[in-house]
Order: C-alpha cells, then structure tokens, then sequence
C-alpha cells in the first residue's frame, strides 16, 4: 500500500515569504503565487511503515556486511589487458584481410615500377590505415556494440584497444613493405618511412573523429576524396607541389595535429552522437 | 532519543547506535525517497535504490563533522548520486522525467502507478519540472517541496546564496512558462 505526500510548503503567505526572498518584484511574485501553490499537485507515493523497516534492515545488512578486499593494481592491470587482449576479435575480419590485400596491391605496383614510390607510399598507403580505422568503431560496423556498451568497460579502452590492434597491424604491414621497397630499389628506408608515417597517423587521428561524428562510410568516402584530389592534381605541377611539401611529410608538426585530434575523438568516444540520437540517454542537464 | 538533534543522531549512528539510525531513517527516509523521486522523473525503483545508496554513504563517512548542518549534506549526497548515475549510466538509461510524464499526458494512459499517484495537474508539473535544467530543478525541489532554506541549499547544492537565488528566480519563471505550455499541449491532444 502506498500513501501520499503532500508538500509541506503550502501556505499562501509562506509562499509570499519564500518568493519575496529571492527579490522578485511585487508583481511577479503575484503572478508567480499560484504557480508555487500549484506544485503541491504533484504527489510522490511516501513509504508505509512496513517499507521504512525493510529499508533499515537492508540498510543494516549492507552496513554490516564485510567490505570487498581493496583489488591490487596488477588485477586491474590484468583486467586492462584481457580486455584489450579481446578487441581485435570483434574488429570486423574484412578490415584485416582487406589491408592485406591493398597493402599487396600497393606493394606490387612500387615493385613492378607501375606507380611512382612517392605516390604509393605518400597517398596510397596513408589512406588503406585510414579506411581501416574509419569502419573500427560504430553501430554500422558492430552488431555487438549496443552489448559492449552495456557494459561498465570503458569505451574509450574499447575504441582505444581496437585502434591499437588494427594501427599495429597496418603500421606492421607498411613497414613489411618499405623494408621491401627499399631492399629492392636500393631507396633510403627512413625517406621511404617519411612519406607514410606522419600522414597516416594524422589521416587516422582525422578519420577516427569523422567516424564517430559523420559514420564510416562518409569518413571513407572523405578520405578517398582527399587521396582522388591530390592523385589528380599530382601529376600537375601543383599537385606536385602539394606532395613535396614539407609539411605534408612526417615532422613533429604532423604528429602534434594527430594527437591533437586523436585526444579529440577520445573525448568524444562516450558521448558519441550518433548513438545517443538513436537511443535517448541522459537527461541534457545531467551530462 | 527523539528529542536529539540530526547531527547528535547522526554521530550516534556512527558509533554503531542502531536506535539512532533508526530514528535517521524514520525522519528523513521519506523525505529523500520524495525528493529522489521527483528528481530522476518518477522512477521509483531508482529512487529507492539511490535512497539506499544515500543512506549507506552518508553512514560510511568517516568524517563527519557534527557542526555541519545535517539536512543540506544528506540532500547534497542524494543531488551527487543521482548526477553519477545519470553521468555513468548513460548508455543504459531512458531519459527520465519528459518520457513518462508527458508520454502520459499525451496517450492519457499512464502506468498504474502513476494513475494511482498523480491528478492530471500534477502530471502536468511533473512534466514541466522534468523540463527544466537539473541546476533548476533541484533548488526548486529542495526550496518549495522540501522547505530547505536559501542558506541550506547553498550547502547542499555547494554553490553561493546568489546563485541559489538566481536559479530559483529564473526556475520559478520558466516553471510557470512551461506549465502554460503544456496545458497547451494537453488542450491540443
């Protein structure tokens, strides 16, 4: 049985009082009269005395019970690991055997002298790691998602460990096929290196944040885009000058955007708009 | 026993005193279950639960200090359980308050319980209320339902008098805004 509660703060000239307090003018404290009258329609159902003594009970339970033992930094380190030690498996196999099969195909183009190495390894390869990362995380790429974020783990170490796993691999692939190139065309490893390796952790920083913002698709249509405008104006003497230029080749410069906008998705990654316009959350003034 | 102050009960009960947390509890149980109620939107299985987590971490603070007041601290634990919740839940939550009320109001069939406890007025000013900023919400609630003094709800709220009397200032106004709105509302529908 529940009963009801009336608020006690009913009287007109308590009211008056209370609204007085807070500087109102005359007028609008008049007006604003009924409207605090008003409130106490809205009754909240107050606990029997029978809920008020199991309340206590349970409360005295948990008060007595003994507390859990402090959990040591190497359990929650070993949790950190298993976890992330799990996300690769729920990265999308495609993604993997598909940056195999273009990092081939990028590899067998430079070897065979079809595509100039600047091309390959300044455009091509930057944007196969980019393509990856853009289908890394999202309804559209998860069944599973909606569990996983049911789940008290962190998304950011979701995202973040899956990021990890597939960049060690692309970045694995890439160096595979450098040390390739440069054994075969007798190139200078580290400039090989250069023409990749800044640009593709500031494509993969970028197309992280597009993805979470704008879904896969359109992040990956972006940065085919991005790549389709520079292979089409490289064989122009601007766009010549666009890949020569140095501050599209790796430098610190490069890698402080990167991080900059891979801190950004991260800060994004639990909020994630997407996902909260198809599923209502929390209360705007709450977040 | 019932004679003693909150704070002197308080300090009872932390000694282990379970008379004393009795008496706590029949004096405010209700008080924070209605408060709690009101301001995660009429859901009272989370009230409840939050009003035990109140209760539970206001006994396992170790650091009470008897010179503070003891109403506003319980009221600002309540106000801080339900912002975490809100904050870590938020993928597993309904957005409360608006749904239920004016979900109600709109297909005039409320839950049973609902039908039991609110007249359409009050539907009405849960709706509205479920409207407002939770800054607002909470120092309109603490202030007129709870008869929580300007200076008591600076201390639950931790913010200064003037910023308690300016969000009950603009609250009031925009409470009396929306409530226009959805008597409008309902007349449509």
């Amino acid at each position: 049985m529940t009963q009801r509660d009336t608020p006690g703060f009913d009287p007109a000239e308590e009211i008056s009082t209370a609204l007085h307090e807070l500087d109102l003018p005359a007028d609008e404290v008049s007006a604003l009269i009924p409207i605090i009258a008003s409130l106490k329609a809205w009754e909240v159902p107050v606990p029997t005395a029978t809920e008020t003594r199991l309340f206590l009970a349970r409360l005295e339970d948990r008060l007595a019970a003994p507390a859990a033992p402090p959990v040591s930094w190497r359990s929650h380190l070993a949790l950190l690991w298993q976890i992330a030690l799990r996300q690769p498996r729920l990265i999308h196999r495609s993604l993997w055997a598909g940056s195999l099969v273009a990092m081939t195909c990028a590899l067998s183009l430079a070897w065979l002298g079809l595509m100039r190495q600047d091309i390959v390894f300044g455009l091509f390869v930057p944007v196969i790691a980019t393509t990856g990362v853009a289908f890394l995380y999202g309804p559209e790429v998860d069944p599973a998602l909606e569990y996983a974020k049911a789940t008290p783990i962190s998304t950011r170490l979701l995202v973040g460990s899956r990021l990890l796993a597939l960049l060690s691999y692309e970045v694995a692939l890439e160096l595979a096929i450098t040390a390739a190139i440069a054994l075969h065309t007798h190139e200078s490893f580290s400039a090989l290196l250069a023409l990749w390796l800044g640009p593709t952790a500031l494509l993969s920083s970028c197309s992280l944040l597009l993805s979470l913002l704008l879904g896969p698709v359109v992040t990956a249509g972006s940065m085919f885009a991005v790549w389709l405008v520079q292979f089409i104006e490289l064989d122009q003497v601007l766009g010549r000058f666009l890949l020569s230029d140095p501050h599209w080749q790796t430098s610190p410069l490069l890698f402080a955007g990167a991080a900059i906008i891979l801190l950004l998705g991260f800060w994004l990654v639990p909020s994630y708009p997407r996902l909260t316009s198809q599923h209502p959350t929390i209360p705007e003034s709450f977040s | 026993m019932a004679d003693e102050t909150d704070e002197q009960l308080m300090m009872r009960a932390m000694q282990g005193n379970r008379a004393a947390l009795a008496c706590l509890v029949e004096r405010y149980y209700a008080s924070v279950l209605g408060y709690l109620y009101r301001l995660v939107g009429q859901n009272r299985p989370l009230a409840e639960d939050l009003s035990q987590e109140a209760f539970l971490r206001l006994l396992q603070q170790e650091t009470y200090d008897p010179r503070r007041a003891f109403r506003p601290w319980l009221f600002a634990i309540a106000t801080n359980l339900v912002r975490d919740h809100f904050k870590a839940a938020a993928t597993r939550r309904m957005q409360p308050g608006l749904e239920g009320a004016v979900g109600a109001l709109a297909d005039g069939a409320p839950g049973p319980e609902e039908c039991a406890l609110a007249s359409e007025q009050g539907t009405a000013i849960a709706a509205a209320i479920g409207q407002l900023g939770e800054e607002y919400r909470a120092a309109l609630l603490l202030r007129f339902y709870h008869g929580l003094s300007i200076p008591e709800i600076a201390l639950a709220l931790d913010i200064p008098l003037g910023t308690v009397k300016s969000r009950l200032s603009i609250g009031t106004r925009r409470l009396r805004t929306l409530l226009i709105d959805v008597s409008r509302q309902g007349a449509h529908r």
